[in-house]
């Protein structure tokens, strides 16, 4: 019998032999018989770049990568990438990789040994170890940012620790925790194969999360009925595929969300039996609200009053109301930086729970909110190992003195050793490091002079402090910095990611780092043992051996701060980390196997927990009973993480409100930014990719034609954007990329020679203290 | 400005409005007579400009294939073999039209458009991005410093002897459909079908598995 895949592929052959039959017979050549020149070693990897997650197949050559393929057995990707994933091997081959490590020297940045470089951080921590930070990132590898932790919490003892992933992350964090309990998502991607409806809240995801879209809309063109619901504030390649587009004016998501809530009451189509046994109602200030009272509360966000403010049509608001009132549709909604970048972000991750709640859309095949996540272990690394200024690894916090001590347990510190008193998180610290109250910091694996808001603030005399960058390529951030240390990228280093459906990938090293880089594990790890080296005492553990040390199999201790022992082919000190990250894993049943298990999977979602017979099962959908072992029998849908009663998630009533800028006569447009297709981030490793680079070379301002038409602007004319922080130069674009709602711009934040970032507001959500990317006043003004 | 972007844009006006037409909410309705009051404006000089000096004196026909502005051959669209190719014309960053000459192989104006193997994906511009041009927004192209040195095309797949059908090199996932990239008339003679009445491919040329199935771990 044919397959589907077969019988569609006969199909389009005998299509195909039609057009051609046409067409004669044609030169037949002469074949020169020739062996095939493409004997490669294959290995697997994640994709170096989205939190998406991808499967890919790394083609190697001559100690060279060659080659990148999907890799067809990932359960995320099947096989099929996206631009940045099939040319990632040519990040690690751009001519300005940083080889050597370099120390600045009369303002100049020179090449040292590595000896000089460790030796001259190491002393200067010594000296000031109170003030010292790191900032890290989301794509620290699990064992890079389980390392760094143990150097700030166990080492230096001043918790001053956080990651780019604050700027991306934390606002879907904390709004899980206050409704759920316990961090990250129940649903996972099996739920796009299962979904009839799709809504999006302000995410442009057919080009940042691209994989997703396809694996959805391939359903589509196989000829299932997907509708697809896009709630944006700019039109987009995603739009193109929507069957609903609503534009909303920035900051009334929270108002729609509450809006579809308020229907769902009124009408009487909320899911009484699941809100009856699995939902409570808490005020905004935490106290408990009956459901009358809730439904009171959501008076004022009846549909004719949401419509006034959001723009949105009544019609389309009541669309909404209906799609969610209908208990036979299975609705998945989306989200990523357009909720999480965000002055409320907490309260709108808040508020869509409450819709999926009240509807009973959760943890159902297909029907179910699912958070995605921007950067490849911002879940695996910030969240789980827990690299956050408060936080500590497997869901744990520092103000808890159980927390802690599991913790110091674990790492053998003395008892007492992590400070309860959380750091500083990111906006603070680079607060500190203007004003001096941060002497000195370790910035790897990200490039906050080009990434971070209101830069002219918040960057002010970075390069007045000791600020050591470890890096691969020259950044904004690396011309600032006292000490510049050439990293290991990718397939250069061991490593393991966590994306956002939970899953845990790991990958081998393939290749050398060029030159004189090396991993930035064995970069932390050396710093920390010179410090030991000078009589720093709280490098000691509590029987006066090295705190950063790792052991092998056999628990003999691997000297890994000895580049040639961590070098070694036979030494896997990421496996070590892992292993022993791992028992830190079960208190709030994030279950991870043991590192071997990963090593013959294609990534496996947690919680992956072992069975009677010995193997190790991952789970699919978190809370649903039959998928999660924590689950217990007769549940059903229990969110047994929940501190109210180990079953029931919290449906906030969070209120609208205002952001703190809107446009005004001054400044009359809204400005959003964000990514594009090609760009990865800071555009250090994309910029460097010729096919990447080439199809988007540099930045620009996406406008309405509407709005360009009464500015007498062309498509290509140059533009002055400026806001109260700062202004850029940059060409407009008309029905380009996307077409921004009327009196609104965008512009992507990729171009380290066009930083938007020196304009956008640095105000953040008092909850998570995630700041707000997508809107500030700005005025636009032609140059001539 | 390159004349063919210009085109581009005029082909965009007519794509526009059918997608325009497609959405359903009453603010595309504003957006959408303006700014398509707006190209319309636009379009019609660019008209006048493209079919002065546009398509036809560009393109030539040699023996190795169409000579195409910057990306005349194969493997200069391709940073590997297997790697998805670049687009190797203008493109504008609003056209979402790929298959009105990508589904089926078409000639026009002294070039061939290959038809996609994969025609049931469709956004394309996820995978396939813009090649490179000789300028972007009106400035010169930014060269990129890299070392990278992609898997050549293999010029046949392995024969058991020199008379056997050679083997199919490369893996099957995405490029399912034999004929439209080994199509009679590719410009490439290590692509061209010269027997393109035999339809079971498969028949004779086997996958090379131990090379294209690659399955890790």
């Amino acid at each position: 019998m044919m397959t589907d895949l077969s019988r569609r592929t006969f199909i389009k052959r005998v299509a195909q032999m039609a057009a051609l039959a046409a067409l004669g017979p044609m030169l037949s050549e002469v074949y020169a018989a020739e062996p095939l020149a493409d004997d490669l070693d294959w290995q697997k990897a994640p994709c170096r770049f989205c939190g998406t997650g991808c499967g890919v197949v790394v083609g190697l050559k001559g100690g060279r990568v060659v080659a990148v393929q999907g890799d067809i057995n990932s359960p995320v990707n099947r096989g099929l990438l996206c631009a940045k994933g099939y040319h990632a091997g040519g990040a690690l081959y751009g001519r300005d990789r940083l080889t050597s490590p370099q120390i600045r020297k009369n303002g100049k940045l020179v090449d040292v040994s590595w000896d000089e470089a460790i030796d001259t951080i190491a002393k200067h921590i010594n000296e000031k170890p109170d003030t010292f930070s790191i900032y890290g990132s989301g794509q620290w590898t699990i064992g890079e940012g389980y390392t760094a932790m143990k150097f700030i919490k166990g080492g230096l003892r001043n918790n001053h620790i956080d990651p780019n992933a604050r700027l991306c992350m934390a606002s879907a964090v904390v709004g899980f925790i206050k409704t759920f309990g316990v961090d990250e998502p129940s649903g996972c991607y099996k739920d796009l194969d299962e979904c009839d409806t799709v809504i999006t809240w302000g995410n442009n995801w057919a080009e940042m999360h691209p994989m997703l879209f396809s694996r959805v809309f391939n359903r589509r063109s196989a000829g299932e009925k997907i509708t697809y619901i896009d709630l944006a504030t700019r039109r987009t390649r995603s739009t193109d595929a929507a069957d609903h587009y609503m534009e909303f004016v920035p900051q009334t998501d929270l108002a729609i969300a509450n809006c579809i809530c308020h229907q769902l009451l009124e009408r009487g189509t909320y899911d009484k039996e699941f809100v009856n046994s699995r939902v409570v109602f808490k005020t905004n200030d935490g106290k408990p609200m009956s459901l009358e009272e809730y439904k009171g509360f959501l008076k004022d966000y009846n549909v004719k009053a949401v419509s006034e403010l959001s723009g949105i049509s009544e019609g389309n608001l009541r669309l909404l109301g209906d799609t969610f009132s209908d208990p036979k549709k299975k609705v998945l909604s989306l989200w990523c930086m357009g909720m999480n970048q965000h002055t409320r972000g907490t309260w709108i991750n808040n508020l869509v729970y409450n819709v999926h709640l009240l509807a009973g859309k959760i943890g159902k095949p297909g029907s179910t909110p699912l958070s995605l996540t921007g950067q490849p272990s911002a879940c695996g690394t910030c969240r789980e190992v827990g690299t956050l200024a408060h936080a500590l690894p497997g869901g744990r916090v520092v103000k808890n003195a159980d927390h802690r001590k599991h913790v110091e347990d674990v790492w053998n510190c003395e008892p007492g050793a992590i400070n309860p008193k959380p750091g500083f998180h990111t906006v603070r610290m680079f607060e500190g490091l203007a004003s001096g109250e941060i002497t000195g910091m370790w910035v790897q694996v990200t490039n906050p002079a080009q990434t971070m808001p209101n830069l002219h603030k918040n960057l002010a005399h970075a390069e007045d402090r000791f600020l050591v960058v470890s890096d691969v390529y020259p950044t904004v951030t690396t011309r600032l910095a006292t000490v510049v240390l050439p990293s290991a990228l990718w397939v250069e280093k061991n490593g393991v990611f966590g994306n956002t459906e939970r899953r845990t990938q790991q990958w081998f090293k393939m290749v050398n780092p060029p030159g004189q880089a090396r991993d930035d594990v064995w970069q932390m790890i050396a710093v920390a043992h010179r410090l030991y080296e000078l009589g720093y005492e709280n490098m000691k553990d509590r029987n006066g051996n090295f705190l950063l040390s790792v052991y092998d199999d056999a628990g003999k201790e691997i000297e890994a701060w000895k580049w040639e022992v961590f070098n070694d082919p036979a030494v896997n000190v990421d496996k070590a980390l892992f292993n022993e990250y791992r028992q830190l894993t079960l208190l709030k049943h994030k279950d991870i196997a043991p590192y071997d298990v990963y090593v013959k999977s294609h990534g496996l979602t947690w919680p992956v927990v072992q069975r009677s017979d010995g193997t190790w099962k991952e789970t699919d959908r978190r809370f649903v009973e039959g998928e999660d072992p924590y689950v217990p029998a007769g549940e059903g849908i229990s969110f047994y993480m929940s501190k109210v009663d180990k079953k029931s998630a919290i449906a906030w009533a969070r209120p609208y409100e205002a952001p703190p800028e809107v446009p005004d006569a001054e400044f009359p447009f809204w400005l959003c930014t964000g990514r594009v297709v090609e760009h990865w981030h800071s555009g250090t490793m994309t910029g460097r990719i010729k096919e990447l680079h080439q199809a988007m070379p540099k930045a620009y301002v996406d406008m309405n034609p509407q709005d360009a038409k009464r500015m007498r602007l062309r498509d290509g004319d140059w533009v002055q954007i400026t806001s109260r922080r700062g202004k850029i130069k940059l060409q407009v674009s008309l029905l380009g990329r996307s077409i921004p709602a009327v009196g609104s711009i965008f512009v992507p934040f990729f171009d380290e020679t066009k930083l938007i970032n020196e304009v956008t507001l640095d105000e953040y959500c008092p909850m998570s203290k995630e700041p707000d990317y997508k809107k500030c006043a700005v005025k636009v003004e032609k140059l001539s | 400005m390159n004349p063919l972007r210009l085109v581009t844009a005029a082909i965009t006006t007519a794509a526009l409005s059918v997608w325009f037409i497609g959405c359903g909410s009453e603010a595309a309705l504003v957006t959408v007579s303006d700014s398509t009051d707006y190209i319309v404006e636009e379009s019609s000089t660019i008209k006048e400009s493209s079919t002065a000096e546009g398509l036809s004196a560009e393109t030539s026909l040699s023996r190795d294939g169409f000579v195409f502005d910057h990306l005349p051959t194969r493997e200069s669209r391709r940073a590997f073999y297997t790697a998805p190719p670049v687009i190797p014309h203008e493109v504008g960053d609003g056209d979402r039209e790929c298959l009105t000459c990508h589904l089926q192989e078409k000639k026009f104006a002294g070039r061939l458009a290959m038809a996609t193997p994969h025609p049931e994906l469709k956004n394309c511009q996820q995978c396939h991005v813009r090649g490179a041009s000789p300028e972007f927004m009106g400035s010169k192209q930014l060269s990129v410093e890299t070392d990278w040195i992609g898997l050549k095309e293999p010029t046949e797949g392995h024969r058991a002897h020199a008379f056997a059908p050679p083997m199919v090199p490369h893996r099957e996932f995405l490029r399912e459909s034999c004929l439209t990239c080994h199509s009679a008339s590719h410009p490439n003679e290590n692509m061209r079908l010269d027997h393109p009445e035999r339809v079971n491919c498969q028949q004779c040329h086997v996958q090379d598995k131990a090379k294209t199935e690659i399955i890790v771990p």
